[in-house]
């Protein structure tokens, strides 16, 4: 595997874009002084896109850029990005941004009177280069340019010959293009894939009624990239942040070492505690105990001097506060003393994709070690069956690269037996799976716990009875000569009826 | 009567760029000498003029009268139409150039 990985960063060499995420999932960022099409519909981020290139550039690696508008004059442009915190005009006097203005002017007089070619805009492109040492140059858009001038041939060939200066100033290029239909063609000006040697799509998709945006890298020159799409969002104070749905898996080894659950008996059930780095579903319907193994888990890892996260998207601060101190933690001194933080926000505030942004940021902030989610049916709410099986993979995927020990719970809608949505999609992306039941006895709400899958490790295979007292879970006996637990419809099976199905399995 | 200043923009010394001031040379000549200054700018030497006229093509013939500005793209190889297009009679003598409009597909005189 490593081997491979090393194989796939070799060959062509690229250059980082600072976009956050983007250079994850194109395995190191855009191919290095080549020029790159970046195609989409109106409103899919292109001209957001060109300017983040430039701006992560001059940021992150003091890499000078060279905007060329053939769209929104540079006035707008210095606005509308100046809420992202980028300071384009104060970029323009350090001589490490400049616009080549080729935007349309209003109301002007002008004719065609012979032949002619764009030799002035390429004078013009290359005198920005060269004044600004730029390394980086984006071109926004092809469409604009076309609609500007009537004979198409003359403009096809000199965006040729634009391309081929531009590769000989050794800087690397992004031009961005209309398209008409998230899934047509890509190719409209019949110039694209002459002059560029890779090609990205963003899309705005609507899907069941919410907007679902991503990115597509569909082509790349002689380089490796992953497929398919991701999604991106965009963030206020960031701009475009592309979700990697898997992060490399370079440091991703698996981890032997055990962590307590935060309950001994927990522990001994799963043979000997979780492991480090493992992602642990908790399954129940409401009032089975997930937030109480929820605390259980923080509170063994805070013991252990391990910093620990909770995310709540159920429950409020007071009442999660209120819960743990029943059970003897103190929530509120372990986030005083810079060992908890607790974040809990309402799922509907923000779409999917920006409650992952906020959540890795704040786990790169806080630098947990245990990260708990209560829970994960809450956030199923706000998003499509898609985007939320990609959450949970990227999410997953992320704490597993940051070596986290990961607890999600998840809400069972039937209060015995059954399985949640969220299981479902989930239930192969965890490495351990627990369920919490009731279990009805003899007229009597029991409740059992079961470890259903424990990656990697032996574990106790029975449904074992559970009590929950003020000093948390007690695990108990196994529910004996009783079936169908968990399908919701517990029977009472006859001893020697058990008898003989165990000695059936001896033979 | 205002004069007309002219900018013609052209990049480096190509075969197009001697058509586009020959042209010019040739169009301005039946004008009266006191009413045009002409202008020639090649873009290789000073792009940022280019710049802040925000010439793309070349060569770019800019006439400005007053504060008005039309502008020429391509290397002029009708002489009429150029003269029409910019407010002059075939004869070079001045025609109101508020009042003309794109003509530039017309033939004669334009008046």
């Amino acid at each position: 595997m490593k081997r491979d990985m090393n194989e796939l960063f070799q060959g062509i060499e690229k250059l980082e874009t600072g976009i956050e995420g983007f250079d994850l999932i194109s395995y190191g960022g855009i191919p290095k002084n080549r020029t790159t099409l970046v195609a989409g519909t109106a409103g899919s981020a292109k001209t957001m896109f060109a300017v983040q290139f430039l701006a992560a550039g001059i940021l992150n690696y003091n890499q000078p850029g060279v905007f060329i508008t053939f769209e929104e004059p540079p006035g707008d442009i210095r606005k509308n990005m100046s809420t992202l915190g980028w300071d384009i005009e104060q970029w323009e006097k350090e001589n490490k941004w400049i616009f080549v203005d080729a935007s349309p002017s209003i109301g002007e007089e002008a004719t065609v009177i012979g032949k002619y070619d764009l030799g002035a805009l390429l004078a013009r492109i290359e005198n920005a280069v060269r004044k600004t040492e730029a390394k980086r140059v984006a071109v926004d858009s092809l469409g604009s340019l076309f609609s500007m001038f009537r004979e198409k041939t003359i403009i096809r060939n000199e965006l040729f010959r634009i391309a081929i200066a531009l590769k000989e100033l050794e800087v690397t290029t992004i031009i961005t293009s209309e398209r008409k239909e998230e899934y047509g063609e890509i190719a409209r000006f019949g110039v694209e894939e002459y002059v560029t040697d890779n090609v990205i799509i963003l899309r705005n998709v609507l899907e069941a009624e919410k907007r679902r945006r991503t990115l597509e890298i569909l082509k790349y020159r002689g380089a490796n990239h992953q497929k398919g799409e991701f999604p991106f969002s965009i963030i206020s104070t960031k701009g475009l942040v592309v979700i990697p749905l898997s992060a490399i898996e370079l440091k991703q080894q698996s981890s032997d070492k055990r962590i307590t659950a935060g309950n001994k008996e927990v522990d001994k059930m799963c043979g000997g505690g979780f492991f480090r780095d493992s992602i642990v579903l908790v399954s129940g319907a409401t009032g089975t105990g997930k937030t109480l193994m929820t605390t259980e888990f923080i509170n063994g890892g805070t013991v252990e001097q391990e910093k620990c996260m909770l995310l709540a998207f159920e429950e409020s601060r007071e009442q999660l506060f209120r819960n743990a101190q029943g059970w003897g933690v103190d929530f509120k001194k372990l986030e005083k003393e810079g060992r908890l933080l607790v974040h809990c926000e309402y799922p509907e505030i923000a779409s999917l994709e920006d409650h992952l942004i906020m959540i890795k940021d704040l786990i790169h902030e806080f630098k947990p070690k245990r990260v708990a989610l209560d829970s994960l049916s809450a956030l199923e709410r706000i998003s499509t069956v898609k985007g939320f099986r990609e959450f949970i993979i990227s999410l997953t995927s992320f704490i597993k690269h940051e070596e986290i020990a990961g607890l999600f719970t998840s809400t069972t809608p039937t209060l015995t037996g059954g399985t949640s949505v969220t299981e479902g999609h989930i239930s192969t992306l965890t490495d351990s799976i627990i369920l919490l039941r009731y279990v009805e006895l003899y007229g009597e709400m029991r409740r059992g716990l079961t470890i259903l899958k424990m990656r990697g490790s032996a574990h106790d295979k029975n449904i074992r009875e559970f009590t929950i007292d003020g000093e948390g879970m007690h695990i108990g006996k196994p529910f004996r000569n009783i079936g169908g637990i968990l399908s919701g419809n517990p029977q009472h099976i006859a001893q020697e009826e058990a008898d003989r199905l165990t000695s059936m399995f001896n033979e | 009567m205002e004069t007309v200043v002219m900018k013609l923009y052209i990049t480096g010394q190509t075969g197009r760029s001697t058509q586009a001031v020959k042209n010019l040379k040739s169009i301005v000549s039946v004008i009266e000498p006191e009413m045009v200054t002409v202008d020639i700018l090649d873009t290789l030497e000073e792009p940022e003029k280019a710049e802040q006229d925000k010439v793309l093509a070349t060569p770019t013939l800019i006439a400005i009268s007053g504060d008005r500005e039309k502008r020429i793209i391509g290397n002029l190889s009708n002489h009429q139409q150029v003269l029409t297009f910019l407010g002059f009679s075939e004869k070079g003598a001045k025609i109101d150039i508020g009042k003309t409009e794109d003509t530039s597909n017309r033939d004669g005189e334009g008046v």
